[in-house]
C-alpha cells in the first residue's frame, strides 16, 4: 500500500491511526511517501470580501472544526497553529529514509500535532530520531517526491495508491480494504 | 430539531438555514457529483431510521471559488481554471464516478456549469406538496441529469421531472419565478453566515458536516449514540 502524507496536513494526521490499524489487520506493508501540500490557517473575515473569498474562509473554518471533531472521536490531541509552517525538511527526510519509515512517520506526526514542534528544524528531526538530509540534498529529495506525486496524480494528502487506483482521504478505507482483500 | 418534519416547516415563507422541525437538514445541489452519490445512501439512512429529513437546495456558485469552464464535444472550449483546479476537478469526477457506478448509475462530466436554481426550487416544491415523493423526485432528476439527458435550466423540463415523480407541477412555473424563488434566494443568503458552503451538508443538533463520509456519524448520533462514535467512511 503506497500512501502519500504531509505532516502538516490535518487530514493526513487523522488518517494515521485508522491506516495503521488497517495495515495491521490485513498484514500489509505501508510504503510512505512525501506529499507536498499547501496548508493555511483560517483567514479573518475581510470587509467587502467577494463571494469566493467568503467561500474559502467559511470552508477553512468548517474544515478545521470538523477535523477537531474527529480528533475528539479518535481521542487524539490535535493542536492547530495560526501558521502551519513548513515541513519540507521532514518530508525530504522521509524521501531519503532507507529503513522502515513507519516509526519516523508516527513520531513526526506526533511532534507536529501534539507538541507543536518545528519539523523544518534539523535538531528537532534528530531528536525523533532520524538523520535529516543535508541542505544540498533537500532540494533534490523534494523534486523527486514531487515527480512521484505527479506520476501518480496525487493532489492532496492523505493519498492512497492501491491496485492501480488513487484514493484521497481516509473515508475510502472501506474500499481500499476490499481491494487489498481481493488481492 | 426533532421529530418528523411538520407540514408547517414546508410551507413557511422563509426558512432558517440551521433550524427545522426535522431531526436533520440536508443541503444538496443537482450539479454536484458528490451530492449525486450522497442521495441514495442518505435516503437509505432516512428509511432505516424511520425519520424524515429536511431536504433543501444549496445552489452552488462554482465559478466564484473553483473557476469556470465550458466543454463542447468533450473538449474544453473556455476555461479560467488553474492547472491545480483542473486536477482537483478531474479527480473529483473520477472519484464520484466510481461510487456512482457502484450504486448502479452513470456519471458523465457536465459540459458547462449549470444554473441549477429551477430544479433546486423544485425540491422545495416537492417538500411542500408531496413530501412522500421526495425520493421519487431525486430518482427522476439526478440520474438523467448525470447521463446528460436533462436541461435543468428549462422550466418545462423541470415540470416534466416533477410529474414523472408523481407530483403535480401545476403552479410550479409561477412558483419558481415567484414565491419559490424568493424562498430559495433568501435561504442562499443565509448559508455562508451559517457556516454552510458545499453539498451535501448535514445539519443536526450542533453539527454542520460536509460530505457523505459523515453518514456513519449521523447514523450513530440519530440512533442514540450507542457504542463509540465512528470515524468518517464512505459506504460500499
Amino acid at each position: 500500500m503506497d500512501i502519500f502524507v504531509d505532516f502538516k496536513s490535518p487530514a493526513a494526521y487523522l488518517a494515521l491511526q485508522p491506516t495503521l490499524a488497517l495495515a495491521e489487520r490485513l498484514q500489509v506493508e505501508i510504503n510512505w511517501h512525501p506529499c507536498l501540500t499547501r496548508q493555511s490557517g483560517v483567514p479573518e473575515p475581510q470587509l467587502g470580501e467577494d463571494k469566493g473569498t467568503t467561500h474559502r474562509r467559511v470552508r477553512a473554518m468548517q474544515r478545521q472544526r470538523t477535523f477537531l471533531h474527529y480528533a475528539g472521536v479518535q481521542k487524539i490531541t490535535m493542536n492547530f497553529r495560526d501558521d502551519p509552517g513548513s515541513t519540507d525538511l521532514a518530508l525530504a527526510t522521509l524521501e531519503t529514509l532507507a529503513a522502515d519509515s513507519t516509526p519516523f512517520v508516527i513520531a513526526a506526526f506526533k511532534a507536529y500535532w501534539t507538541s507543536n514542534q518545528d519539523l523544518n528544524d534539523p535538531d528537532v528531526l534528530r531528536r525523533l530520531p532520524c538523520t535529516p538530509p543535508t541542505p544540498s540534498e533537500v532540494s533534490s529529495a523534494l523534486d523527486q517526491a514531487f515527480e512521484r506525486m505527479q506520476a501518480h496524480g496525487v493532489i492532496d494528502a492523505p493519498a492512497y495508491f492501491v491496485a492501480g487506483q488513487l484514493f484521497i482521504g481516509r473515508e475510502h478505507l472501506p474500499w481500499i480494504e476490499r481491494l487489498i482483500k481481493d488481492g | 430539531m426533532h421529530g418528523l418534519l411538520s407540514h408547517n416547516a414546508c410551507v413557511n415563507t422563509q426558512l432558517n438555514a440551521l433550524q427545522s422541525d426535522a431531526p436533520l437538514i440536508i443541503y444538496v445541489d443537482i450539479k454536484s457529483p458528490y451530492a449525486f452519490v450522497a442521495i441514495k445512501p442518505t435516503l437509505a439512512l432516512e428509511s432505516e431510521l424511520g425519520l424524515q429529513f429536511d431536504w433543501r437546495p444549496l445552489t452552488l456558485d462554482i465559478p466564484s471559488y473553483l473557476g469556470s469552464a465550458r466543454k463542447k464535444a468533450g473538449k474544453v472550449v473556455e476555461s479560467n481554471r488553474s492547472p491545480e483546479q483542473w486536477m482537483g476537478v478531474k479527480y473529483a469526477y473520477r472519484d464520484a464516478r466510481r461510487y456512482a457506478e457502484q450504486q448502479g448509475y452513470i456519471l458523465k462530466g457536465t459540459e458547462k456549469i449549470w444554473d441549477s436554481s429551477i430544479i433546486n426550487i423544485a425540491i422545495l416544491w416537492v417538500m411542500r406538496h408531496a413530501r412522500e415523493k421526495i425520493a421519487d423526485f431525486f430518482e427522476a432528476a439526478y440520474p438523467p441529469f448525470w447521463r446528460r439527458e436533462l436541461d435543468v435550466e428549462d422550466v418545462n423540463v423541470v415540470c416534466r421531472v416533477i410529474e414523472s415523480a408523481g407530483v403535480s407541477s401545476v403552479g410550479f412555473s409561477d412558483y419558481q419565478s415567484g414565491a419559490g424563488r424568493a424562498l430559495h434566494d433568501n435561504l442562499q443568503t443565509q448559508l455562508h453566515p451559517a457556516g454552510i458552503y458545499g453539498v451535501p451538508t448535514y445539519v443536526f443538533d450542533e453539527h454542520i458536516l460536509f460530505g457523505r463520509e459523515h453518514l456513519p456519524y449521523v447514523r450513530w448520533h440519530l440512533s442514540g449514540k450507542q457504542g463509540p462514535a465512528p470515524d468518517i467512511a464512505y459506504g460500499i
